[in-house]
């Protein structure tokens, strides 16, 4: 009996032993999710993952191998954490959870989401230290992937589940923001960004850290990253720095402007602040006409047109200016050897309003005019000339609340050049003759941004923009004795000019869940001065006063569009546009439907490929001639008779990440217009005279090519390497026996280097840039003949000899001092380095000898070696 | 570079970078081809003389050589006179008809060898008729109008030379000397008012020693009337001082007879044609403004031109 008691009490206290050791075991296995470890892992799986995750906390993942995904992390780090807090992070975002029933074993299984409300974030993105908007941050919440990037007025919306967590927003040179904990509910949110604490205290002053960035089809600038490339006599150009982007090139030694893609120098749309703008070069396009201390970015889109854009066939230039400081009175002075510039912006509410004023002038006209005095002092006959440039730019914002913002903003730019040219006709009788010339570009508008709902965003804007050019000769007599008396004076003036007024308006829409739609509508009234020429005479017995040309046309232009930019998943990002043109000009109406349609598909976080078709429309361009292109060429419209030029581009691309710091994007494109014109042989475009369109042939061009560029992103050295190969033709059926002819702009070989190193001395910055791109087309006669002894030249072929290949390195110092919280920056070097004097025009010259005759060509250039110092002062 | 930025050779360096601006092209393909240039005006008033020449191309041994041509001379289809085996070098050769073109007959000139042929043909303008109308103004600028009745059967153009012709005394202002009796001198005209078609700005004239008006051609008033009209320097007074060698010293001169003399040239289309042209080809090449225009040419195979003109000359008197 004892003996069964015993056994009794003994498998009782085996049983307990059990159950203990059980409660011990189980207390022991509810500690693994509460586990410290740390891991750090690069590159690895998410089985990879669970596997070290595994060793470390010494248990056991249960789950099907279906539901993990094969995507590697580039990086995945926890510092001491919770088991269950490195599971909450590592598995969410895949919609995996996690559960924990006792012992080492963790079972995962596919979330269930149990709730379909959803809510949205919406608001804006600034710098913390000046209030500028930043454009393009990206916004995005890290558990279930989903971002979206700031819009061109620094706005971002954003729908997200309602158990999402963890919202992130990242901009190159400013600290990550996060948020840990979201509101479950709608929310306005406005996020100020601080500049990086490891950024020199140079980089924060000096517009932060440089940005350029290849996008498909595009290249975007920051200021800084504009002031990376060296620049022409000491001043940042935003032309030359686009002509470091391959598919772009200078016209004819950057006179007349860019050119992209085989296209003309009058095929870009140049936005600025969203306002076209017909002329945008000073000094023949050696400089161009926005200062860049106005500037907040740059972006040249070459293809793959948003349907937003429309009007020009070759390329899009989207100009951001600065908003101005609403935080404190700043602003700079630049003091060059040709020019100085000045700007200064500040609020005028702190937080609600600012302002900004930028101004710029050359005063080369100022020194020179006493030395041409000096020298001309002691002759009988003087020739003497000045010429100078100004542009300033005006811009005010108010905020109003917190979902409205009016912006209004003025530009003006104005060169002016004279020539001069004085006789005396023995003691009584003098000669002057004076030529004036002068262009001018001018823009005002004003826009409201409003928030309509958190997923409903407007832009509107009213404005005016105008080009008009003046060209004067004065000739007059008259005598040196008292009294004075005018004999004869002659007077030519001819004037062109256009000008638009517009309203237009734009919607971004992100009601639907991965799609983004933009849609909005243009009016544009144009008004056009196809040319005047006023003639006056007088004398003795004559007083005339004639004009010829002056014709007026007005045109009514409405534009519409619709575009949707879907992304379906991370990988695939679709967009959808349809841009619908019309135009009224003397009663004729001319409608186009121009689709854009383009695709980026990434298979990894390092290669994508990208693809695109688009269909422009433009109705007006320069009045075509085989020269050099001047700022005094005049724009011409549709009419009745010549029809809107029409471009088709087909593009594709593939970009590759590789080692963490370099990009390599490989570019094709092809590009059919037509309805271009061409002036008819012989013919003289009469300013606006009778069936002036009629002096026209059309016909057709084609460009074709493939871009290539590698880029240094990060590290000590950075800049790019890039290269082009390009065909551009046009065929009319009247010149070159109807043959297709190079274009006058069509260069094979096109190759531009960037290097940005910094050296060793403290605050020291040094870049170098080399451009080298093949001779461009000209039309040179194949022989000569005479005819009652006047020479005649015989033109074959068009465009049948190339100009030697142009190639020019130039390369910039610059040393930046902080100093009583101002910063200085001297910028030293060279233009033209090798002084390789590439050529603008052709010359020729007909020698005869007594045993044969020749003719001969000269190419002429303009610039050499230049050196140059700058001298900078921000406050 | 080390050599460049010595002190001793900076000026070399500048000269270096001075003469880089200006250099030679030497193009690498040449589109060179051979061609007879011929040119012919055919005016009634005298027979026909065809020049012709060469053309030379950008090196020292392309130019025309071609073996001896024969021309032929058709008139309305028919064949009237001939020239054989006539030289064509580089420089300007003349060969003479002894046909004189006739008003309205089309003249064709063909030239070949066993090479080539090349050909042109125009049409002789009509007689020009005695104007419409001409009437003068008197007084201070005084107007000209020269009214003219277009021929409906052809698409021509026309070219004016107005002068006005003075006669009287010539005197030294200094010591009162009669210089000359019988003085004269000439002034042209002042201004030109045309269609708008043709570009015809203050009277410019051709390159060279004519004095005849830019050509306007009968768009716009074929088988019409036209007026032209010209304003003329022809101040009241009779005395006009004439600058002598210097602007210091004037002889004075007391006009007794003026008139105004008209000429009026009637041109075929092709020379209409080829002056709007050849001023394009060689006003501005080796500037950054030129644009390529070749002259107009009815020379098929060839180069140059072959024309017709008709004249007239009428005079009006201001004081007789």
């Amino acid at each position: 009996m004892l003996t069964r008691l015993l056994l009794h009490f003994f498998r009782i206290g085996f049983l307990l032993l059990i159950l203990l050791q059980s409660g011990v075991s189980y207390c022991q296995v509810s500690n693994p999710l509460d586990k410290v470890i740390s891991v750090s892992l690069t590159n690895k799986n998410l089985k990879e993952i669970l596997k070290t995750l595994k060793n470390k906390a010494g248990v056991t993942f249960n789950y099907k191998s279906a539901i993990l995904p094969k995507e590697e992390l580039k990086l995945f780090e926890a510092n001491n954490e919770k088991l269950s807090e490195i599971l909450i992070r590592l598995l969410k975002p895949y919609n995996i959870e996690f559960k924990y029933f006792g012992g080492n074993s963790i079972i995962l299984k596919p979330l269930k989401i149990r709730s379909n409300l959803s809510y949205t974030i919406s608001g804006y993105v600034f710098d913390k230290n000046n209030g500028e908007k930043l454009i393009g941050a990206t916004v995005f919440c890290r558990y279930n992937k989903r971002g979206t990037a700031t819009n061109d007025y620094g706005f971002f919306t954003l729908t997200l589940p309602e158990d999402s967590l963890h919202l992130e927003i990242r901009y190159v040179g400013y600290k990550n923001y996060k948020e840990q904990t979201i509101n479950k509910a709608n929310s306005f949110k406005i996020i100020s960004l601080e500049p990086r604490v490891d950024l020199k205290e140079i980089e924060i002053r000096d517009e932060g850290i440089s940005k350029s960035e290849q996008k498909p089809n595009g290249f975007y600038f920051n200021l800084r990253g504009i002031k990376d490339i060296p620049s022409f006599m000491g001043e940042t150009d935003i032309l030359r720095a686009m002509q470091m982007v391959p598919g772009v090139q200078g016209a004819v030694e950057s006179v007349g402007g860019i050119n992209v893609r085989g296209g003309g120098t009058d095929q870009n749309l140049v936005l600025v602040d969203g306002v076209p703008v017909y002329n945008i070069v000073h000094v023949f396009g050696l400089f161009s006409i926005i200062n860049p201390g106005a500037v907040n970015s740059v972006e040249i889109i070459k293809g793959g047109f948003s349907a937003k854009y429309n009007g020009r066939l070759s390329s899009i230039l989207d100009i951001k200016l600065k908003d101005g400081n609403n935080q404190k009175i700043s602003g700079k002075v630049n003091i060059g050897m040709l020019l100085s510039s000045a700007t200064i912006e500040g609020p005028l509410l702190k937080n609600k309003s600012s302002f900004l004023v930028s101004f710029r002038r050359t005063y080369f006209d100022a020194f020179y005019q006493p030395i041409q005095y000096f020298s001309n002092r002691k002759n009988v006959n003087d020739y003497s000339g000045w010429y100078y440039f100004y542009d300033v730019n005006a811009k005010v914002n108010f905020k109003i609340g917190n979902r409205d913002k009016i912006s209004v903003n003025y530009f003006s730019g104005v060169d002016r050049g004279r020539i001069t040219e004085k006789q005396t006709f023995s003691d009584t009788v003098k000669f002057n003759h004076v030529k004036n010339l002068k262009w001018s570009t001018m823009m005002s508008s004003a826009r409201w941004d409003h928030i309509l709902t958190d997923k409903v965003f407007m832009v509107t804007t009213i404005g005016i923009t105008e080009y008009s050019t003046q060209f004067e000769d004065e000739l007059n007599w008259e005598t040196t004795i008292k009294p004075k008396v005018n004999l004869s004076s002659l007077d030519y003036t001819q004037t062109s000019g256009n000008r638009d007024l517009f309203v237009k308006s734009i919607f971004e829409i992100n009601k639907i869940e991965n799609h983004q739609i933009k849609t909005g509508a243009d009016l544009i009234y144009h008004h056009y001065n196809t040319g005047t020429l006023n003639y006056k005479a007088k004398d003795a017995n004559t007083d005339q006063d004639t004009s010829i040309g002056d014709k007026q046309i007005y045109s009514d232009e409405e534009v519409v569009y619709l575009e949707d930019n879907w992304k379906p998943n991370r990988r695939l990002n679709l967009n959808f546009g349809l841009s619908f043109n019309s135009i009224n000009v003397k009663k004729t109406r001319y409608h186009l439907l121009q689709p854009r349609i383009s695709g980026n598909y990434a298979f990894t976080n390092n290669f994508y490929i990208n693809t695109s078709f688009t269909r422009m429309q433009q109705n007006l361009q320069i009045l075509p001639n085989n020269s050099i292109g001047l700022p005094i060429d005049i724009w011409i419209p549709v009419t009745d008779y010549l029809k809107p030029q029409i471009s088709d581009q087909f593009t594709f691309g593939i970009g590759y990440y590789f080692k963490n710091k370099y990009k390599l994007s490989v570019e094709g494109y092809y590009k059919s217009m037509k309805n271009l014109v061409e002036l008819k042989e012989g013919a003289f475009f009469v300013f606006g005279g009778y069936n002036w369109d009629k002096s026209f042939y059309t016909g057709k061009g084609l460009a074709r090519g493939i871009e290539v560029m590698l880029e240094k992103q990060t590290g000590k050295v950075k800049g790019w390497v890039g290269y082009s190969l390009s065909k551009s033709d046009r065929q009319f059926q009247s010149i070159n026996n109807g043959h297709a002819f190079p274009f006058k702009y069509d260069r094979r070989h096109q190759i531009s280097v960037l290097l940005k190193f910094p050296t060793t001395k403290k605050h020291w910055n040094f870049s170098v840039s080399w451009l080298f791109s093949s001779g461009s087309p000209v039309t040179v006669p194949t022989s000569v003949y005479t005819i009652n002894n006047k020479t005649y030249y015989e033109f074959t072929q068009r465009n049948n000899i190339r100009m030697s290949n142009y190639h020019r390195m130039d390369l910039a110092f610059t040393k930046t001092i902080v100093f009583n919280k101002n910063t200085r920056v001297w910028n030293i070097g060279a233009y033209n380095l090798y002084s390789h004097v590439n050529p603008l025009f052709i010359s020729t010259s007909f020698l005869v000898s007594n045993t044969s005759s020749k003719l001969k060509f000269y190419e002429v250039g303009l610039l050499p070696l230049i050196p140059f110092i700058s001298y900078e002062i921000s406050f | 570079m080390k050599l460049v930025f010595n002190k001793n050779s900076l000026p070399l360096f500048l000269l270096l970078i001075i003469s880089g601006c200006v250099k030679e092209l030497i193009p690498e393909t040449n589109g060179y081809i051979a061609k007879t240039v011929v040119w012919a005006i055919l005016n009634p008033d005298s027979a026909i003389a065809i020049i012709t020449s060469g053309n030379q191309g950008l090196e020292e041994n392309d130019e025309v050589n071609i073996s001896n041509i024969d021309m032929f001379l058709y008139e309305d289809g028919v064949k009237v006179d001939s020239l054989l085996s006539q030289k064509i070098i580089n420089t300007n050769q003349i060969h003479k008809f002894k046909i004189t073109p006739k008003n309205t007959k089309t003249y064709t000139l063909k030239i070949s060898n066993k090479d080539m042929e090349i050909s042109g043909a125009t049409a002789i303008p009509g007689i020009l008729p005695k104007p419409y109308e001409i009437k003068l103004t008197q007084g201070e600028n005084a107007q000209l109008s020269y009214t003219i009745t277009d021929n409906l059967l052809s698409v021509d153009a026309y070219q004016f030379d107005v002068e006005i012709y003075h006669y009287g005394t010539l005197t030294d202002t200094a010591t009162d000397d009669t210089l000359s009796k019988s003085y004269s001198f000439v002034k042209p005209f002042e201004k030109y008012d045309e269609p708008t078609l043709n570009y015809n700005f203050l009277g410019l004239n051709n390159f060279g020693t004519s004095k005849l008006t830019y050509p306007v051609i009968d768009n716009l008033f074929n088988g019409k009337n036209r007026t032209f009209l010209f304003t003329l320097q022809n101040p009241v007074s009779t005395i006009f001082y004439i600058p002598r060698n210097s602007i210091k010293v004037s002889d004075k001169f007391i006009c007794t007879k003026q008139y105004v003399l008209i000429k009026c040239r009637n041109i075929s289309q092709d020379y209409y044609k080829f002056i709007i042209s050849e001023n394009k080809n060689s006003a501005i090449f080796g500037t950054p403004y030129f644009n390529p225009t070749n002259v107009y040419s009815n020379i098929t195979g060839g180069l140059g031109l072959i024309g017709g003109m008709t004249e007239r000359t009428d005079t009006v008197w201001i004081r007789k």
